[in-house]
């Protein structure tokens, strides 16, 4: 895994296997700048493989996965977080991993886009399952990554919530950031995506721009 | 649901983390019984002692005389002179010290034999006075010449309470170092992948070991205000003492931890830790000199780095020694820090290189 740059994430012919079970083949894609993308696929496709490929969590048995050397925020299907501190105690901790932290009130603009005020003062691992993922995204974008990698960021998330957080990562990606979602609910950004890479049994049955990716992800899965 | 179900779902929670059962139930109930094997004898017979000529007349019979007299309950090791046994005796790689007069074999003399005790070292002192009055006529029986036994003491004295209050140090260090902060990371599992994407866990761990470690001068200054409300005339907060208690915290913290991402955080790490922390502490001679049990005793704790921690850590504390004093003992405890921060190392490695955490 090599860094190159800020062109994007290059994951080319990348192979990954868990000893017997291959859970990804050959898989080539690119994630290029100012892209809204979609990493999509039903249950044990491999798009979540993929995306620890992407994040750099894990570590292909074949190929290369080229990754930017551009900040990358990532946020969790289970998410991710310091159970014993409060919201903002624990944005306060990651934005202080930051080489160049974005200005203070980049924290309440998260807190208030994702609506996590409510909840700024409680104990990470007392909430509940919406506010959980609501968080993990808030730490994702805490130093205001120019690549955004996300997996399953909708989970447990009222339907209210779920508007809200997809045009509100909608307005983020442009010409100089990215966000790559992996998720089964290509529905939920429908109007979002304006790059789908669908995978299928561990390969890619489609990738390219798309202009109606609902469609686009029924018919490459048939 | 009817107990029948309850105890299968039971039997099912025990397939499905066989690991930590076979931990639990197992290995640490077996790694006890092995360590009971250690105790052999509830009198000393192996009890390391110094052998010295107490003035250049000391023929090498004579020493012979007493070092095999002695060997009914100890394991005689010469000295060229009196000091360097009484040096040797201070850093406990002796418990008594004995000084051979000339002219043992000369039927028409009459001899004194010196026994030296160090009063620092609180347990012995009722065995010592025991096993002395046995001595003084056994060496008279044994010897040609007349004898008898002269018992001296050295350093400062101390009650066993005072001599215990660096062990309870230590090994509450041993557990804080071994169990807590293992436990610690662990219960911040759930966050690793994260940190993984934002920092190196090498960072995230030397972060821990130094805020923890700076903690332990916290028991420390608490075993001082013991020891100043009791009137024992000595602290923990010496340069010196917190100074072995830092890396005695450093390489027991990286061993426990090493264990833990070996094991991938998994929850049988705790109880792995936990046996070596009990393992350790009946080992290491917290309280009773090594050669007291067993000679298997004896060579165990002194290739265990916790025993050269309680050595300097009494050292410093007990006998106001200078790490100088104790350099046999330090250059212990730096070797381990090294080893378990390089095995630590490799766990972490090993662990990053794993895939995502559970």
């Amino acid at each position: 895994m090599v860094s190159v740059g800020d062109a994007g994430f290059a994951v080319e012919t990348a192979s990954k296997r868990y000893g017997d079970v291959t859970a990804l083949s050959a898989v080539s894609v690119t994630v290029a700048p100012g892209r809204f993308h979609g990493l999509v696929g039903p249950n044990g496709s491999g798009k979540t493989t993929l995306f620890h490929l992407l994040s750099g969590l894990a570590r292909p048995t074949d190929g290369r996965v080229d990754r930017p050397d551009a900040a990358v925020g990532v946020g969790f299907q289970r998410p991710r977080f310091y159970p014993d501190l409060t919201v903002r105690e624990n944005l306060s901790v990651f934005r202080s991993f930051a080489a160049d932290p974005p200005p203070a009130d980049w924290t309440d603009r998260l807190l208030e886009a994702l609506r996590l005020d409510p909840a700024a003062h409680r104990k990470a691992g007392d909430l509940s399952g919406g506010f959980r993922t609501k968080l993990d995204l808030a730490l994702a974008m805490i130093k205001r990554p120019r690549y955004l990698l996300l997996d399953e960021p909708l989970t447990d998330v009222d339907d209210f919530s779920r508007r809200r957080i997809v045009a509100f990562l909608a307005d983020y990606s442009g010409e100089k950031r990215s966000v790559v979602v992996s998720t089964h609910n290509v529905e939920a950004f429908a109007d979002a995506f304006d790059r789908l890479t669908v995978l299928a049994d561990g390969t890619v049955a489609f990738d390219g721009p798309v202009d109606d990716p609902v469609a686009r992800y029924r018919a490459a899965l048939e | 649901m009817g107990p029948l179900a309850l105890l299968r779902k039971e039997a099912i929670t025990v397939r499905r983390n066989l690991g930590l059962f076979v931990v639990l139930l197992v290995v640490v109930p077996a790694a006890l019984a092995a360590g009971t094997s250690v105790y052999q004898q509830t009198i000393p017979q192996d009890l390391p002692v110094a052998v010295a000529p107490a003035e250049e007349a000391t023929t090498e019979s004579d020493v012979r005389l007493v070092r095999g007299a002695v060997g009914f309950f100890a394991t005689p090791v010469d000295y060229d002179d009196r000091a360097a046994a009484v040096r040797a005796m201070q850093r406990e790689e002796v418990y008594l010290t004995f000084v051979v007069p000339p002219d043992l074999t000369d039927a028409d003399a009459e001899a004194t034999v010196t026994v030296i005790t160090d009063r620092a070292n609180a347990p012995l002192s009722d065995p010592a006075a025991l096993t002395l009055g046995l001595l003084e006529s056994r060496f008279d029986d044994a010897f040609p010449a007349t004898v008898s036994l002269e018992r001296e003491a050295v350093g400062t004295e101390r009650t066993l309470s005072e001599f215990m209050l660096p062990s309870a140090l230590f090994a509450l260090v041993v557990l804080y170092a071994l169990v807590y902060v293992p436990y610690q990371v662990r219960e911040e599992r759930r966050v690793m992948d994260r940190l993984r994407t934002e920092t190196r866990l090498e960072y995230v761990v030397a972060a821990k070991l130094l805020f923890y470690g700076l903690l332990v001068a916290v028991p420390a200054g608490v075993a001082s205000a013991a020891a100043r409300y009791y009137g024992y005339g000595f602290d923990a907060l010496g340069v010196e003492t917190l100074a072995v208690l830092g890396l005695s915290f450093l390489y027991t913290a990286a061993a426990g931890l090493a264990v833990l991402f070996a094991l991938r955080l998994r929850q049988a790490a705790v109880f792995v830790n936990l046996g070596l922390a009990v393992g350790v502490l009946a080992l290491s001679g917290l309280v009773y000199p090594v050669g007291f049990y067993s000679a298997l005793r004896l060579t165990i704790a002194r290739a265990l780095p916790t025993h050269h921690s309680l050595v300097a850590l009494r050292g410093t504390m007990l006998r106001g020694g200078s790490l100088s004093f104790y350099a046999d003992a330090v250059t212990w405890l730096v070797a381990a820090t090294g080893a378990a921060v390089l095995l630590l190392g490799v766990a972490i490695r090993r662990y990053d290189r794993g895939g995502v955490g559970g």
